[in-house]
């Protein structure tokens, strides 16, 4: 399985890649796009089978890249990890196709419960 | 609200997240203080934004006790050394403070984070607009916590 982790910090996408570890995930092939933008340029390239992918970014926010895709027709999974997390934003989560939405800080048990539905 | 209590606010969800995210065992908060800020703090601001009120959440500290709060955010095991790698993980403890602050006030107001923005150097405040810290110990490293703001009448 292919995921994609986007944020523009790279010490958060070091510790995402961490907790893929920590939880069980990891030997699935990881890459990695600094914002929305360069998410979606990869995607338009391969389609990976998951996305990991913060909300608050600049250039392209996550909420505007999975809005990109599902109006793109693009339908891969989708989960948000961030640190929104009022009801009012997981229903926009939700709402947009997320498949579901880690609160940071995060454990490897809060990547095993999201993940594992998905992925196995 | 007033600015005091705003800084309040972001020193309940920095005491969060330092026990939480940074693994902190030792936390202080001294309350806002008049102290002046130290001439070689560094470090983060990030933009809170509400209906009419704009404001600016510091974390601040030196040089190295921001790489040692970046060392903590990635578990201890990743040195951290250039200047590039220490704002971001110093970025991303503000960003996490700053989610942990929006949700302390989720019940009164809809508060919207920006993206954080690294300083370093001497930081005094511009225009005469107001800027008010305190200091937080984070196993007896030092961490300034400002908080500046602007409003709409």
């Amino acid at each position: 399985m292919k995921i994609l982790i986007v944020d523009d910090s790279k010490a958060m996408r070091m510790i995402v890649r961490r907790t893929l570890r920590q939880a069980g995930f990891g030997d699935h092939a990881v890459t990695e796009a600094n914002n929305g933008k360069e998410a979606l340029d990869a995607v338009h390239q391969a389609v990976p089978d998951l996305i990991l992918s913060d909300w608050n970014m600049p250039e392209m926010s996550g909420i505007e890249l999975l809005d990109s895709l599902r109006a793109e027709g693009v339908s891969v999974k989708f989960g948000f990890v961030t640190t929104e997390r009022t009801p009012e934003m997981r229903a926009r989560a939700a709402e947009a196709g997320a498949s579901f939405l880690i609160v940071k800080p995060f454990t490897p048990e809060d990547f095993k419960d999201a993940l594992t539905p998905l992925v196995g | 609200m007033k600015l005091a209590e705003w800084l309040e606010s972001a020193a309940v969800a920095a005491q969060q997240i330092a026990s939480e995210a940074l693994a902190a065992r030792e936390l202080h908060w001294s309350g806002l203080t008049r102290d002046p800020l130290p001439g070689d703090v560094c470090g983060i601001y990030i933009p809170l934004m509400m209906d009419g009120i704009a404001l600016q959440l510091g974390v601040l500290a030196t040089r190295d006790v921001c790489a040692a709060l970046a060392s903590a955010l990635l578990g201890g095991d990743e040195p951290m050394e250039s200047d590039e790698d220490v704002f971001d993980a110093v970025g991303e403890i503000a960003n996490l403070i700053a989610g942990t602050f929006k949700v302390l006030l989720a019940d009164q107001l809809n508060v919207r984070v920006g993206v954080p923005l690294a300083m370093k150097g001497r930081v005094i405040t511009l225009g005469g607009s107001q800027s008010l810290h305190g200091v937080l110990a984070i196993d007896q490293r030092s961490v300034w916590l400002a908080m500046a703001g602007t409003k709409t009448r």
